[in-house]
């Protein structure tokens, strides 16, 4: 059985070294879990990273939560939980600290205001991306779009928004049962499946 | 000090517990709670966080500990991460526990597949405020779109295109 110290140290790493958003923060835990410390399989991980995808918060918490909880259960997923935060906790604090007193120089001011500007550009990439993978039809389209309006044009409050929609989503955009393409059923099982 | 606190732990918990994906969803959730209703922040200083959560390593939603920060120093950092990172934890292990008898049910897809697209709401959401205080030339507004381009068609890693606008700004915008 994998110790708690080691699951510590190993998610205190990846949460160190890991940069470059969500993608590279999982491929890093794969890496480790699969490759070098061989403690699951491909497939084990796989699924791990899909219940992480499927629960709130980021991405890469989730996997390292679900991944180290079947390694060593509740203890072990709570210590690498910790562990992986700790180090971005820490840094973002101790910069949040040191930020004032660098912005006083003009050219901290400048750069954050050219990096403020890039912001709301990427902003917009990232929505664009967002909304070309999930928006697939008109009713999709419409929730993406009644809840854009909620909050930008009504400044409907944000988690009341997300409520509704995962109400509008189970009423919805529930996945329509396709019949079996081998078998003799048609159209009818369409209709009958709703 | 301890109402701040746990009024701040009682709104990122709560943030945390209904924005998937992470960063880029909880981002816009933040900026509406703290720099728009709250004024506990300008956006200016919004922007610098996401500045920073994309500097440190780990996944962005650690910048709630700059917004975290700002309104209660450290303490506040530190209830701000917790509140917000509690909820994946209890949800991501009480999932594992489970998984077998929760994998096929389609209600749970489908109320995600709503809660994702709303975050595409979300997003455009935080953008407006956001560029009304950030783009304000000629300048700053060919820095957007350079951003915008490279992150949405090209999808480059925003990492490299922040940093460059960074540097640029340095010299021309001080």
């Amino acid at each position: 059985m994998v110790s708690l110290a080691e699951l510590f140290w190993t998610y205190f790493r990846i949460g160190l070294l890991g940069f470059g958003g969500p993608f590279s923060l999982v491929s890093i835990q794969q890496r480790t879990a699969v490759d070098q410390k061989k403690w699951l399989t491909e497939a084990e991980f796989a699924e791990c990273m899909g219940i992480g995808s499927l629960t709130p918060g980021p991405i890469s918490s989730g996997t390292a939560a679900v991944t180290a909880y079947r390694l060593r259960g509740f203890s072990g997923a709570a210590v690498a939980y910790f562990a992986f935060h700790l180090p971005a906790v820490v840094l973002v604090i101790i910069l949040a600290a040191t930020w004032r007193q660098a912005e006083t120089f003009p050219w901290v001011r400048g750069a954050l205001r050219g990096v403020g500007a890039a912001v709301v550009g990427v902003l917009c990439g990232v929505a664009l991306n967002t909304g070309r993978s999930l928006i697939k039809d008109l009713r999709s389209g419409l929730v993406a779009g009644g809840a854009t309006l909620a909050l930008a044009a009504f400044g409907v409050n944000p988690i009341l928004v997300m409520a509704a929609a995962a109400l509008t989503g189970v009423l919805l955009l529930r996945p329509v049962r396709r019949p079996e393409p081998t078998a003799s059923a048609g159209t009818d099982d369409v209709k009958g499946g709703q | 000090m301890l109402s701040t606190l746990l009024s701040l732990f009682v709104t990122t918990f709560g943030i945390g517990a209904l924005t998937f994906g992470g960063g880029y969803a909880i981002l816009p959730v933040l900026q509406y709670q703290y720099v728009s209703k709250l004024h506990l922040l300008t956006a200016q200083e919004f922007a610098t966080g996401i500045v920073i959560g994309q500097m440190t390593p780990g996944p962005l939603t650690t910048m709630v500990a700059f917004v975290g920060y700002r309104i209660a120093h450290v303490p506040g950092g530190i209830v701000a991460s917790v509140g917000i990172l509690l909820p994946a934890f209890l949800a991501a292990v009480g999932v594992a526990r489970v998984y077998h008898r929760f994998q096929d049910v389609s209600g749970v897809k489908a109320a995600l597949r709503g809660i994702s697209l709303a975050v595409v709401g979300l997003l455009v959401a935080a953008i407006i405020p956001l560029a009304r205080d950030m783009v304000t030339t000629l300048f700053t507004l060919a820095l957007a779109v350079i951003g915008f381009v490279s992150t949405g068609p090209w999808r480059k890693d925003p990492v490299w295109v922040l940093l460059a606008s960074g540097i640029v700004g340095a010299f021309l915008l001080r």
